[in-house]
């Protein structure tokens, strides 16, 4: 991970100066990534928005104002009202926080599960790994949407509900990732100098397996969060995502959006750029992460690993 | 080789049964049972409702009245049904609708080919999509051309394509009078009005799906540039095209081709919205039907049908997998 | 280099292959419907512009929900919808005579008999019927046909009385989702249903019943066949009736189509001149299941007729297509918020009053449902018992303005200061429930909506899991409104009488009322029960929304007429009207 080794081809002078990881990190980020620090920037900006929602939305969330419903963006209303007259500006934020909510939850439910099921399956295996296995597979088989929903019709809808069932589904079907890259790790001869030691089993997995495989929890991270927001959208349209009033966005989309489409187009544009935008962003961050995080995937600038100097390029 | 197939073809069988539980006992628990379904569906008529004995009428019909365990064996053909006769999984029968009080089997045999041609028709375009862009991407990493085919991909992850879909069905007739087919046009009577009725849902799922295949095509490509026989060859003078075909492009093929397996059985499951948007009687509409209808026979036996394919699909995955690359050997 | 060609060579023959086969498509359709009109035209040369034409098809959309079985008596309410078009009824509502068509006395938008004044109702298979203290008899028509030339099980002979006491016997005895209480068993006032000669049919009653209409020519009593009813009348292939069409097929997800029926008995009358119907020689129904989809089937012409549309199209519809002819009309419901009168501190008539007072009910109305009537609580204007707002007595009339300040002063006085909090339930987008939670916000209310999906808000109803509840009452059908604030229908028992109101004295009165056979008498009692529920207020009311029907010029002899399910005029309706495919045509569909 040093910042020098791959210019000496081009000949300019290597710099010297030795930062800590992380911040040797997110240099890297900003110099190789530019569209991937913008996603990551504009998530940020996202989270910010979420987390101070009630302080950031000029009204409330099911504030109605019924004279002026259906009212185009106007300086009262800067993204214009819905049918029942509450202002869409205040909605899409409180919306941020509900979609990060809802995102950000599930997918931590869905690693953890992965993770845990991936490292009692993968390192300890033996007959656990082939129970736990079996009931995976089964798990597995289900189609997805489906049993998402037969799961959301089990509970009620409700917002816990829906984190829940998509951070399990979502964690069992990662788990088979995951113990693959458990069961790759586990062969490192630093493993097995721990073992030698009489490292016990707990602490091989938490202090030496689990921060190496802490990059690819990570990139799974970042690439899940999308898929479960809009996840929650096509849950939201089929009736089973988060329930009326609270605004979500796939909510808000699919529901008084659409219906109201040719009299009010903003009330389904602002939710939709706002979804689009966040899983833009998220899946840019995610992958300029994985590029940088995947050992495999390392050292790519221009063409397999060369950096090509200008006016040399093309062919 | 043969005692793997062997091996994991006896593994199916105590998954299926685990499956088979784990869906029959989620639906029981759904609140609100078939008969409340019917009632919520009346409603929506007229006045009428289902009052006291009537309800214990309809639910003794539908076989409800018995204890879940009980309901279970009979679904499995374990335990008799009420008239003393065995049907059930174990002998090939996937019992009643409890709504239509028809054969489930009927119900699914005229939705399957529809489900199935959309799913093959996605999956078609998802992959004349989502290589080419995914392998330009990996072979000009970190250039614009990348940043263009990953803003690509994204942009169409990013899109819900429920939304998508009423675009193309509201826009279309607003601005030029033209809207998709509303009828279904049997592929026996007219191979073309059938084609033209599939074809811009099967666009849409495969533009929206071909956005994941991108980046894992995309990903494979960079590990497989990365090794060492491509430098040979890069190392050998040969020209791009012929490194890329000859010896990177089959490499690839590899994941990419066993990757049928894993995904044809996903789109069966997420065909659901368009089916509904677009009119199309397929197994996903049936399935949203059933569980707001609370039709436990037919659900549980479409989300059998689904696992059954999602094992079969894995097996032929990885078995292709295994005849496909060398290195893999199955003990 | 050549990479890039081959993938761009392939997404142009993506886009290619898009392109033709959406215009393959359209041309095929355009070609069948074609070579249908060709035939017709050749023959219709001669005739005069304007006489009705004979052939075609008529697609129309009523309602998006698909039946699951052709046997009425076990599909439940909706699938009369579907066999309305083959199946009779024994009366029907006479849209000829006082519809648009006619004197226009009533708009037929709805056409659910019990609420109908009795003289709008003319017989479809009676001719004429009696009414005695005892008895109702029916004179069944002579010279009606079944058309069984589809089946091979029986002929098409004639009908007689023994097949109409067939099938209500049938009815009687086996239609579980009909209210019991009209039936034999369970005390209901029918005691016997016999065929005196060929045709009359005698109903038995030991007392009168003033919805009897509803309980001898509604949904469950269509008439099929015997035959058919033994072969199995849940298939649909089986179905065998005396109505206008006979059933072609039915692709689940999709439509159900029918043809014309050649024998069938009755003749539509336009401009004084008798003509023989159906003139189309196909209908077809669709089910679309998602809005967008049809309004854009709508715009395109693929549909002819759309039952029921939303007020949120109309203007994008007369500014796109204003071509497109419609009527407005007011839905059977009306929507409300139904108060526990059982529960604390529901349960005490000025607290719910303040909180209906506290509620800008036109501007809810308004705003959920874009244009409706406010006011049609608790019944409407044209039916019996209706009392318009100027006429109310004070107390009432209080209910229905909007003053947050006396709501928050009543609530003090009944020791409600600090205010409270209300559980409430919903279904879909409880648009209702959210504006009314602004509203009691400002009183000191607080009410907690939970939504559920349908299932299980059905389930929640019955349980009475709820202090208040986003409901609906039927008020174009007295029984059934009735039934919303009588003792015998709180949950669990049924989930009509949703406020669990209790009220001994409109138990009796209504019973003794429904006995009643002189309409005036009767109305006065519906007077005054309707005084007390209403001031009672065991329900908050919205009103009803307004909703559209639109249909193409071309659609002839068309006037807009709605139908409802329980109706069996409306496929008389159809078949009486006819397609102008000169006009289709030069219409560019």
């Amino acid at each position: 991970m040093g910042n020098g080794a791959d210019d000496s081809s081009s000949g300019r002078a290597t710099e010297r100066k030795r930062h800590s990881r992380l911040v040797d990190f997110f240099i890297r980020l900003v110099r190789e990534k530019p569209l991937g620090t913008l996603g990551a920037v504009i998530t940020l900006l996202f989270l910010f928005t979420g987390i101070f929602a009630d302080l950031l939305a000029p009204y409330g969330m099911n504030e109605i104002h019924p004279a002026e419903a259906l009212a185009p963006p106007s300086a009262k209303y800067w993204l214009g009202t819905d049918n029942l007259g509450r202002d869409m500006l205040s909605r899409v934020i409180f919306g941020a926080r509900i979609s990060m909510i809802v995102g950000l939850a599930a997918t931590t439910l869905s690693v953890f599960i992965s993770t845990t099921i991936g490292m009692l399956s993968g390192y300890i295996g033996g007959k656990i790994d082939l129970i736990l296995q079996r009931f995976i597979d089964a798990v597995m088989c289900l189609p997805f949407l489906p049993i998402l929903l037969v799961i959301v019709a089990l509970v009620g809808p409700g917002m816990l509900t829906v984190i829940i069932a998509m951070g399990i589904v979502w964690g069992i079907n990662g788990s088979r990732w995951m113990r693959g890259i458990i069961l790759s790790y586990k062969e490192n001869m630093y493993i097995e100098a721990a073992k030698a030691i009489g490292c016990p089993t707990r602490r091989i997995l938490t202090r030496h397996l689990l921060p190496n495989v802490m990059p690819f929890v990570i990139t799974g991270f970042t690439i899940s969060v999308p898929g479960v927001i809009i996840t929650e959208a096509a849950l939201s349209f089929l009736g089973f995502g988060v329930p009326p009033p609270e605004p979500s966005w796939g909510g808000m989309l699919s529901g008084p959006g659409r219906t109201n489409m040719f009299l009010a187009p903003w009330m389904a544009i602002w939710p939709g750029l706002a979804l689009s935008l966040v899983v833009y962003s998220i899946s840019m961050f995610g992958d300029a992460l994985r590029d940088l995080l995947d050992p495999r995937l390392r050292g790519g600038v221009g063409r397999y690993g060369v950096r090509v100097k200008k006016g040399k390029k093309g062919g | 080789m043969r005692v793997y197939i062997i091996k994991r073809l006896l593994l199916i069988i105590p998954t299926l049964f685990i499956t088979t539980f784990v869906v029959f006992f989620l639906m029981r628990l759904v609140p609100g049972d078939a008969v409340d379904a019917l009632v919520a569906e009346m409603g929506q008529f007229g006045g009428e409702t289902l009052l006291g004995e009537s309800r214990a009428l309809v639910e003794q019909e539908l076989g409800l009245d018995v204890p879940f365990f009980t309901q279970y064996g009979r679904w499995m053909g374990f335990l008799p049904d009420a008239d003393g006769s065995f049907s059930g999984i174990s002998q090939g029968d996937l019992g009643i609708s409890l709504r239509t009080k028809k054969p489930v089997i009927e119900e699914i045999a005229v939705r399957l080919p529809v489900t199935l041609e959309l799913s093959i028709m996605s999956l078609i375009i998802t992959y004349l999509v989502a290589i080419p862009v995914g392998i330009y991407s990996a072979v000009r990493q970190d250039t614009w051309g990348d940043y263009l085919g990953r803003s690509f991909a994204i942009g169409w992850l990013a899109v819900p394509n429920f939304w998508l879909a009423t675009l193309v069905m509201v826009f279309p007739a607003l601005w030029w009078n033209w809207s998709p087919p509303i009828f279904v046009i049997p592929f026996a009577e007219d191979p073309i009005g059938n084609l033209g009725m599939f074809i811009i849902p099967a666009l849409i799922i495969g533009f929206s799906a071909s956005g994941g295949m991108m980046r894992s095509t995309r990903t494979w490509m960079l590990e497989v540039l990365r090794q060492d026989y491509i430098r040979t060859a890069w190392a050998k003078g040969l020209r791009e095209r012929t490194v890329l075909i000859r010896h990177a492009f089959r490499n690839t093929l590899i994941p990419i081709v066993t990757g049928i397996g894993y995904q044809l059985p996903m789109l069966i499951g997420g065909a659901v919205i368009m089916e509904n948007i677009f009119c199309l009687p397929g197994m996903g509409q049936l399935f949203l039907t059933a569980i707001n209808r609370r039709d436990y026979t037919v659900v549980s036996s479409l989300l059998l049908i689904g696992s059954i394919f999602v094992v079969f699909g894995n097996l032929m995955a990885d078995l292709a997998y295994g005849f496909v690359d060398p290195r893999i050997r199955y003990r | 280099m050549k990479r890039k060609i081959l993938w761009m060579l392939l997404s142009f023959l993506l886009v290619a292959a898009l392109v033709l086969s959406s215009c393959a498509k359209e041309e095929v359709v355009g070609e069948q419907e074609e070579e249908e009109e060709e035939e017709e035209e050749e023959e219709e040369e001669e005739e005069e512009v304007g006489a009705p034409q004979y052939g075609g098809t008529l697609t129309v959309h009523r309602t998006s929900w698909e039946p699951w079985t052709a046997d009425i008596i076990a599909g439940t309410w909706g699938t009369d919808i579907y066999t309305g078009p083959i199946v009779d009824q024994l009366l029907m509502g006479d849209f000829e005579t006082y519809g648009p068509r006619g004197t226009n006395e009533f708009g037929f938008h709805t056409i659910l008999l019990d609420f109908m004044p009795l003289r709008f109702v003319t017989g479809q298979l009676a001719e004429r019927w009696e009414l005695n203290p005892k008895s109702i008899v029916f004179h069944i028509r002579p010279g009606v046909y079944w058309a069984a030339d589809q089946v091979d099980f029986m002929e098409s002979r004639e009908l007689t009385a023994d097949d109409v006491v067939f099938a209500l016997n049938r009815t009687n005895n086996e239609c579980v989702w009909l209210t019991s209480t009209a039936w034999t068993k369970d005390g209901g006032f029918m005691e016997r249903i016999y065929a005196e000669d060929r045709y009359t049919v005698v109903v038995e009653i030991p007392r009168f019943d003033f919805a009897w209409p509803k309980w001898l020519s509604t949904a469950a009593t269509g008439i099929y066949a015997p035959e058919a009813i033994e072969a199995g009348a849940g298939e649909w292939d089986n179905v065998v009736g005396t109505g206008p069409f006979m059933f072609k097929e039915f692709v689940t997800g999709s439509h159900i189509a029918y043809v014309r029926n050649p024998n069938f008995w009755w003749k539509a009358t336009i401009d004084g001149k008798k003509y023989e119907v159906p003139f189309v020689d196909e209908l077809v129904c669709t089910f679309i299941a998602d809005e967008s989809t049809r309004v854009s089937a709508l715009r395109t012409g693929k549909l002819d007729i759309y039952h029921g549309m939303g007020l949120k199209y109309e203007e994008t519809l007369a500014e796109k297509n204003p071509e497109l002819l419609k009527v407005r009309w007011l839905h059977n419901n009306t929507s409300g918020i139904a108060l526990r009168t059982d529960i604390e501190p529901l349960n005490n008539k000025e607290v719910r009053r303040a909180l209906m007072i506290a509620l800008d009910l036109p501007a809810i109305n308004k705003t959920v449902f874009f244009s409706g009537e406010p006011y049609t609580y608790p019944t409407r204007q044209g039916m019996p018992g209706y009392i318009p707002l100027d006429e109310l007595p004070e107390s009432t009339r209080v209910l229905y303005s909007y003053d947050p300040d006396l709501a928050k002063k009543m609530l003090a006085d009944e020791g409600y200061s600090e205010g409270f909090n209300i559980k409430a339930i919903a279904q879909g987008q409880a648009e209702m429930l959210v504006m009314a939670k602004s509203y009691w916000e400002k009183i000191g209310v607080e009410l907690d909506i939970e939504v559920l999906e349908s299932v299980s808000y059905t389930a929640a109803s019955f349980a009475g899991e709820y202090e208040a509840i986003e409901h609906v009452t039927e008020n174009l059908n007295v029984r059934a409104n009735f039934e919303r604030f009588l003792s015998a229908y709180i949950p669990p028992v049924g989930n009509l009488n949703a406020s669990f109101y209790s009220n001994p004295y409109i138990d009796e009165e209504y019973v003794r009322g429904s006995a009643i056979i002189d309409p005036v008498e009767r109305e006065a009692v519906w007077k005054e029960l309707y005084s007390i529920i209403h001031d009672d207020v065991a329900m908050i009311p919205i009103g009803a929304q307004h909703m559209l029907t639109y249909w193409w010029p071309w659609v002839q002899n068309y006037y807009g007429e709605k139908w409802d399910s329980g109706a069996d005029s409306a496929p008389y309706i159809e078949a009486a009207t006819w397609i102008d495919e000169d006009m289709k045509a030069e219409m560019g569909y």
